[in-house]
């Protein structure tokens, strides 16, 4: 392959190989191509309320919360636990996350919280379920278990098939038709929960069944005890029912907060625990989400982003990354068009300024000092000093400049003169250096040419830096910057003319027309030679 | 006034990218740049090589051999100095005569002993060397170009530039100073380009500033009338810089002195493209028929025959 197609294909590969991650990205992370796109965030907040055992010394207290893990149809972006002095730890055991407070002495009523972020879109949730229990057991005991008995003979009585049974044990609890009902309940004080009794019921007959618990995500509930859902294995699929007649049983707005086991709040050391959920809905931009999302995520990449990075480096790469942008526009207007700039990447700097002044007050303080430098200089060209001494010397005065121009905007109540202190000084100084050799050596005609020509392309290099849509792009999308690899790959490999050579050989073109040759082939100065 | 690519294309004009990527890149080894962007080793492998270049009197190559060297400056009346890795002839200091402690130089101008030191300071700081690398300021003999050439150049030496590829001539010129170019020989500034037969030494075409022209401007002399002497000499001294340098795309700098004959000033890896311009042709086409030679390698004599015969 020749160095040349070597070069296409390797810049082809970068383009591809950006512009791929990009979409990937986009498509598969969440994260918006665009900016200002939002999506729904709901906040639950859980708070733990219990009672510690002694009211004055205290006691050695233990709660362990079940925890949500991550689900289908639902992403968990974020969450924060308050401690409140207690010792905090997260476990997990048989796929169940727990988080574990702990405090050697608590005294009298108790809070704390877990609070959650989370996005839903609206996916079915039913595969979180798992393998049922051909032979369940139940919990009741024999005087319990008799009273149970009575309840399923009614309710078998009165139905047809399983679903018709479960539906009519449930009717028969919710509208207590039978005495056993109260006795029931009220003996069951360790749970108090009508689906396990359900569940318990339906144990008799060996069917399983079992409670999923966990909340519905609607705006605006607060403090809501936890869901109970019960889930019964019918002909080889669980299907949902609820004591809640008017809600429909599926899953499809539930969050799942733990299936199967006994509680979701389990306390040693006090009474009177109860777990409590609020729930509101805001509007978030995609963006934060998508970054929540992938920092959150178990993947062992999610953590190689600029995202996991301090908020204070993440700004410092907000510019950095525009940075490859610059050096683009440079090289575009170097080698397409041919504008002569003094300092290949100095513009890129000079724009990196203007970023931080804006246009409009950077480009007359940055003029104001290069051209008081100049004469500056222009005496220190007299006296003799070494070239490292006079380049620091400039450095010297162009700080000065800078104080000046400072404190006179401000004495003139011009703020944006303060902005001066953002351009680099050892660049400012360089660039006066070269300008004044060039005033020297090629006359002030070059110093024109080659100081506008690295203002435009400053200029243009702030321009596309500080366009909206790139800025936005170079920061969330930064694998775009192998595209700009590539581009920049290719642009090298250009060997066409340059815009500015259009105008330099127009004259040689414009002789060809003057005298008209028969065949283009033929050079014209052969035949003018020929004469001469 | 603009023009199309299609135009430029097709009259074989070459553009700065295509001589960067086609050409420089192309047939340039990098390892062979520091014996011609240091003009010391260039002047050292000529002499080698018995190519013939201005005598070298002396160099300052630390800033504590300044004094010294002044002393023996002062005892000459005509020098030039020039920083070793100087570009595009920044730096350099012609001096013509003397006039009590004072140095002459072609304008006429006066400058004192101090001047010449700051340029020496200066020239070894780097400030004309590409990427500000310390340099050696190089003293020089002058050159007493043939007053043939008086009226052609005002102030400045006229010298001769040859493209050479791949040891063969392609295309040569004669750049003239002129008053607007303030003594220099650049063409962007305003110096006069005279594009020149490869076959005959004569000239072909005069242009300043883009514009042709018949006469030089300050001295109205006529460039029809140019007709360098020697003309096979320097085409044979451009064309062995080839085995010299090893570099396949190469200008070769020429002044022709009055007893010495032509001398190699200096030798460009990365020669400008303004001698299209002076000859009112593009170099694509010539370029384009020594790479289409199956055997190229010839003795220096054929390989300036063979661009002369084929070539005006």
């Amino acid at each position: 392959m020749s160095s040349r197609a070597q070069v296409y294909f390797i810049a082809l590969i970068l383009i591809l190989s950006g512009l791929g991650l990009t979409l990937y990205k986009a498509y598969e992370m969440d994260f918006p191509l665009v900016k200002g796109e939002t999506r729904q965030v709901w906040t639950v907040e859980s708070v733990v309320k219990f009672k510690a055992n002694k009211e004055t010394s205290g006691d050695p207290v233990k709660v362990s919360l079940t925890l949500p893990s991550q689900q289908s149809g639902i992403s968990l972006l974020d969450e924060q636990f308050t401690s409140n002095g207690y010792g905090l730890s997260t476990e997990v055991e048989n796929n169940v996350r727990k988080v574990i407070w702990n405090k050697r002495h608590a005294v009298g009523p108790q809070r704390l919280y877990y609070k959650l972020q989370l996005t839903h879109d609206g996916q079915q949730q039913a595969e979180m379920l798992p393998l049922p229990n051909p032979a369940p057991e139940t919990s009741l005991n024999k005087d319990e278990e008799v009273a149970a008995k009575s309840i399923l003979d009614m309710a078998f009585e009165q139905s047809s098939d399983t679903h018709s049974l479960v539906s009519r044990i449930v009717q028969i609890i919710e509208s207590k038709d039978l005495p056993e009902v109260d006795f029931l309940l009220k003996n069951d004080l360790k749970t108090a929960s009508k689906s396990k009794l359900v569940k318990d019921i339906l144990a008799l007959k060996s069917i399983d069944a079992t409670i999923v618990r966990g909340i519905y995500l609607e705006d605006g509930h607060r403090r809501l005890p936890p869901e109970e859902i019960l889930a019964v294995f019918i002909n080889n699929d669980w299907r949902l029912y609820n004591f809640d007649s008017e809600r429909d049983t599926s899953l499809d707005n539930f969050l799942i907060w733990q299936i199967g086991g006994s509680s979701l709040l389990d306390v040693e050391g006090g009474y009177d625990s109860d777990v409590r959920f609020s729930i509101i809905s805001n509007l978030m931009s995609s963006q934060k989400v998508a970054i929540w999302n992938t920092l959150n995520s178990d993947s062992d990449t999610a953590d190689f982003t600029i995202f996991s990075l301090p908020i204070e480096q993440q700004s410092i790469f907000k510019l950095i990354l525009l940075i490859p942008l610059g050096a683009l526009v440079v090289v575009f207007l170097r080698v397409m068009v041919g504008i002569k700039t003094s300092g290949t990447f100095m513009p890129v700097l000079i724009a990196l300024s203007f970023i931080e002044t804006s246009l409009v007050t950077g480009l007359p303080v940055f003029l104001t000092i290069v051209m008081v430098g100049l004469l500056i200089r222009s005496y220190l060209s007299r006296i003799n000093l070494l070239l490292v001494a006079r380049v620091a010397a400039i450095v010297v005065i162009v700080v000065g400049l800078m104080g000046l121009i400072s404190i006179t905007s401000y004495k003139l109540g011009i703020e944006q003169g303060l902005m001066v202190t953002f351009f680099p000084m050892i660049i400012l100084a360089w660039t006066i250096e070269r300008m004044s050799i060039i005033w020297e050596e090629e006359g002030p005609k070059d110093v024109l040419i080659q100081g506008t020509g690295s203002l435009l392309v400053a200029i243009a290099c702030y321009f596309v830096m500080t366009a909206d849509v790139i800025k936005y792009l170079a920061f969330n999308f930064p694998e775009l910057h192998l595209t700009t690899l590539g581009v920049i790959f290719i642009l090298g490999q250009y060997n066409g003319y340059r815009l500015s050579e259009l105008f330099r050989f127009a004259q040689v073109a414009k002789s060809e027309n003057e005298w008209n040759m028969p065949e283009p082939k033929q050079s014209p100065t052969q035949e003018k030679s020929g004469e001469a | 006034m603009i023009t199309s690519p299609l135009t430029l294309k097709r009259m074989g004009i070459m553009g700065m990218n295509q001589r960067n990527v086609d050409y420089i890149a192309r047939y340039n080894d990098r390892q062979f740049y520091p014996l011609v962007d240091d003009k010391l080793k260039t002047k050292e492998a000529a002499l080698k090589a018995g190519i013939s270049v201005p005598t070298l009197i002396g160099k300052v190559s630390h800033q504590f051999e300044i004094k010294p060297a002044l002393s023996n400056l002062m005892k000459l009346n005509q020098f030039v100095i020039k920083p070793a890795q100087g570009s595009g002839g920044k730096g350099i200091l012609v001096i013509t005569g003397r006039k009590g402690d004072h140095f002459l130089k072609p304008s006429g101008e006066q400058i004192s002993l101090l001047d010449v030191q700051r340029h020496i300071s200066n020239t070894l700081s780097g400030l004309y060397s590409l990427g500000g690398r310390n340099d050696v300021a190089m003293v020089e003999e002058l050159v007493n170009f043939d007053p043939r050439f008086n009226d052609y150049s005002y102030q400045g030496v006229p010298d001769i530039r040859v493209i050479i590829f791949k040891g063969f001539p392609v295309m040569a010129m004669m750049r003239c100073s002129t008053e607007s170019s303030d003594g220099k020989a650049n063409l962007h500034q305003g110096a006069v380009g005279v594009g020149l037969s490869i076959a005959t030494g004569k000239s072909l075409f005069a242009v300043q500033n883009d514009r042709l022209i018949t006469h030089h401007p300050d001295t109205n002399k006529s460039f029809e009338e140019l007709n360098l002497p020697h003309w096979e000499t320097i085409l044979t001294l451009s064309a062995s810089c080839f085995e010299m340098t090893h570099l396949g795309y190469l200008g070769a700098d020429i002044v022709l002195d009055n007893e010495l004959g032509p001398l190699i000033l200096e030798v460009n890896a990365r020669p400008g493209l303004a001698i299209q311009i002076a000859n009112q042709l593009g170099l694509k086409h010539r370029l384009q028929t020594v790479e289409a030679l199956e055997h190229p390698e010839m003795p220096i004599a054929d390989r300036v025959e063979w661009s002369r015969t084929h070539w005006l």
